[in-house]
């Protein structure tokens, strides 16, 4: 039934190198006149460059096998996970994820923690067998008895792999889908029915708050957080317009439910990290994975966040180096971080964590150096799992500014990344009462 | 314990004077006025307030702390007029602090102001000091704005100077020739540069319409002004940033 066949990344090819790997880039038809700081801003979502479609992912998305799918009854297990489109906003494609078979073995298909130690070619390939099978729904009435919508909604509640049959309008071609906000994910096809075969397991609190008609959702995410819910899982449950003040629920594309929930708990984290008690040393934290090089040092001053990205020459959104940054104050941040874009809050959410566990504060850093192994995106979760797993590393200590700038420019490629950092500025140009007399 | 009626512009003028720099503070209550003093969260600013009894219609206190919220104290003074007779109460067994504007009654909690520090705010000793208009920094402020995230003051026997300067060739100067200001001392000229946003913040939370602007080389601002309609004076200090490191 299933033709499909992994994608071979051509990495795995012999005699390559890093530049030749990302031949996405290259040939991508992004036309010349626009400004390679444009796509990395960009990142496909916001239609900078007025095409209408983003010539990258398209050309990603054709160096992807098509897979198939021959029939129109499709049995399979949900991780569970589902998927909000946002095109056609408020009326978008909303319905399960999964894929054709049963199983009990895909809840790591659902959980970014599961998918963090992965290649890039295997995730591709596993998170596109999951097919997005969907009908369109008005966001702002995220109810419906029977069809589609009700089982995406028990789907999104529930704890474990759920197994359910939907019925397809025709049969699926297609391809997987790339995204920067989200994992990868597989071709979309039109939904007519979705039948749930079996009693969901649905976690206590998640039953609770979902009843909660009076909770606004800010508290909701972070009630599931503090009850240990997995932060897919509470992606999903607002995704599906299900966490709220039930006057003001609706569903949320899936795209900008993942940086609503990362900047929900960021600003409850730091609520409270704020008036911990500061370090008292420099701390550098360093983790490497799929080509996203990340430094974090943790700067013993008051709470401020800043997260430098410097896209190499041929990774993938980029055919030349770009740096970018963005950065916000003790106060916190008013506008949208729209250099760094997604990214920036799952890196912040990942530096809190750690700063609350410890029930310290500090000020934050992060260069993160993106090369060219990094060849397709693969989600914002990449940014928070390897950031969380970076923090839980023992870190270097130092005890002035200098010598851990200088650590870090030593380990990575751009030796002139501080030049980017309104916090290394900061840090060297601006005095405190301090240094002039006891306050 | 603490009585006092007072006029909500004048309120509204200490509050929001301290509450640039700071969410909350501490306000130090004496039968002859009150007095606050609070360092914003990344020690390169200070603010330190005195505003005599006289500024209120009624005052009547003994010694005593509040810690005060000063981001819902705002709010509470949006829902009166600025000429309106406010009623402050604190009611020290609830520890709140109940507030009356005509009809209305708003009951705050006060914050323990205990572990709330007292920064020291020492004599400083600079070399040049200025008085001018407000309004005519306010214009140089507005001016540097768009340049730079700096802007360097100069006080000489020239007169008094506010600029900035881009990267390029943009370029901002307002120059204060001697018979221009209220004011002038100079034991010798003095040059410093200081970060914009804070700069343009205290000036512009000013209501006096003169200040005095004391000034060193490398060193931090002092900036005073008249607070209350000249029955309290306020203080500034600001960091300064220095190119060298």
């Amino acid at each position: 039934m299933l033709k499909y066949a992994f994608p071979r990344s051509p990495g795995e090819r012999k005699g390559f190198t890093y530049r030749e790997i990302s031949p996405i880039v290259q040939d991508s038809g992004v036309p010349s006149w626009i400004a390679p700081e444009t796509c990395i801003k960009c990142k496909g979502a916001r239609n900078m460059c007025g095409l209408g479609y983003c010539p990258i992912l398209e050309s990603a998305k054709d160096s992807f096998p098509k897979i198939e799918f021959h029939g129109k009854e499709m049995f399979g297990s949900s991780p569970p996970s589902i998927f909000v489109g946002r095109y056609g906003y408020p009326k978008v494609y909303a319905g399960p994820v999964l894929p054709p078979f049963v199983s009990k073995d895909v809840e790591f298909l659902g959980l970014s923690s599961r998918l963090y130690g992965m290649g890039i070619t295997e995730i591709i390939g596993k998170r596109g067998a999951l097919y997005r099978t969907s009908s369109i729904y008005d966001v702002r009435r995220p109810k419906e008895k029977g069809g589609v919508l009700e089982a995406t909604r028990m789907l999104a509640m529930a704890e474990k792999p759920v197994d359910l049959e939907v019925k397809l309008a025709k049969e699926v071609k297609g391809r997987a889908k790339l995204d920067f906000f989200h994992a990868p994910l597989g071709p979309r096809t039109d939904a007519e029915k979705a039948r749930i075969t079996e009693n969901p397991v649905v976690p206590r609190k998640v039953d609770a708050l979902v009843e909660d008609s009076d909770a606004r959702a800010t508290d909701a995410v972070e009630e599931l957080y503090r009850a240990g819910i997995e932060i897919d899982r509470t992606q999903n449950l607002l995704s599906a317009g299900l966490l709220g003040n039930r006057r003001y629920r609706r569903m949320v594309p899936t795209r900008w439910s993942i940086t609503a929930v990362d900047d929900m708990l960021g600003k409850r984290l730091m609520e409270k990290v704020r008036y911990y008690q500061e370090i008292g040393e420099f701390e550098l934290y360093e983790n490497t994975y799929l080509g996203n090089h990340f430094n974090i040092l943790l700067i013993p001053e008051e709470w401020g966040f800043e997260m430098v990205e410097m896209w190499m020459k041929g990774s993938y959104w980029s055919p030349q180096d770009v740096t970018m940054s963005d950065w916000e104050p003790f106060e916190g941040r008013k506008t949208y971080a729209e250099n760094i874009t997604g990214g920036y809050y799952a890196a912040r959410l990942a530096v809190l964590e750690h700063l609350y566990r410890r029930g310290r504060s500090a000020k934050a850093l992060i260069y993160r150096e993106i090369s060219p192994e990094y060849w397709a995106p693969l989600g914002v979760w990449v940014v928070r799992e390897t950031a969380r797993r970076a923090m839980e590393s023992g870190p270097l200590r130092f005890s002035d500014m200098e010598s851990s700038l200088k650590t870090i420019t030593e380990r990575v490629h751009n030796k002139e990344w501080m030049k980017h950092s309104h916090t290394v500025m900061e840090l060297r140009f601006q005095r405190k009462l301090s240094d002039y007399w006891e306050l | 314990m603490l009585h006092a009626k007072v006029k909500l512009n004048i309120l509204k003028e200490i509050v929001d004077t301290a509450s640039i720099l700071v969410p909350e503070a501490k306000f130090n209550i004496e039968d002859n006025g009150l007095m606050t003093k609070a360092v914003d969260p990344s020690r390169i600013a200070m603010v330190s307030i005195e505003v005599r009894k006289e500024a209120f219609e009624e005052f009547e206190a003994k010694e005593s702390m509040l810690g005060i919220d000063l981001e819902k104290l705002k709010e509470t003074l949006k829902l009166g007029s600025s000429e309106d007779v406010l009623i402050l109460d604190w009611d020290k067994d609830a520890n709140t602090l109940v507030l009356k504007v005509g009809n209305l009654t708003r009951k705050m909690p006060l914050i323990d102001a205990g572990g709330m520090p007292d920064p020291k705010m020492p004599e400083l000793d600079l070399p040049a000091k200025v008085t001018l208009p407000v309004e005519e920094i306010k214009k140089g402020v507005a001016a540097a704005k768009s340049i730079s995230d700096n802007i360097s003051l100069k006080i000489s026997e020239d007169g008094f100077d506010l600029s900035s300067k881009a990267e390029g060739a943009d370029q901002a100067n307002l120059h204060l020739p001697k018979d221009a200001l209220i004011d002038i001392e100079i034991r010798e000229s003095a040059r410093s540069t200081y970060p914009l946003e804070q700069f343009s913040k205290m000036i512009n939370a000013i209501k006096s319409p003169n200040v005095t602007i004391r000034l060193g080389t490398d060193y931090p601002l002092d900036i005073i002004f008249e607070m209350a309609n000249g029955m309290g004076n306020g203080r500034y200090l600001l960091a300064p940033r220095v190119e060298n490191y």
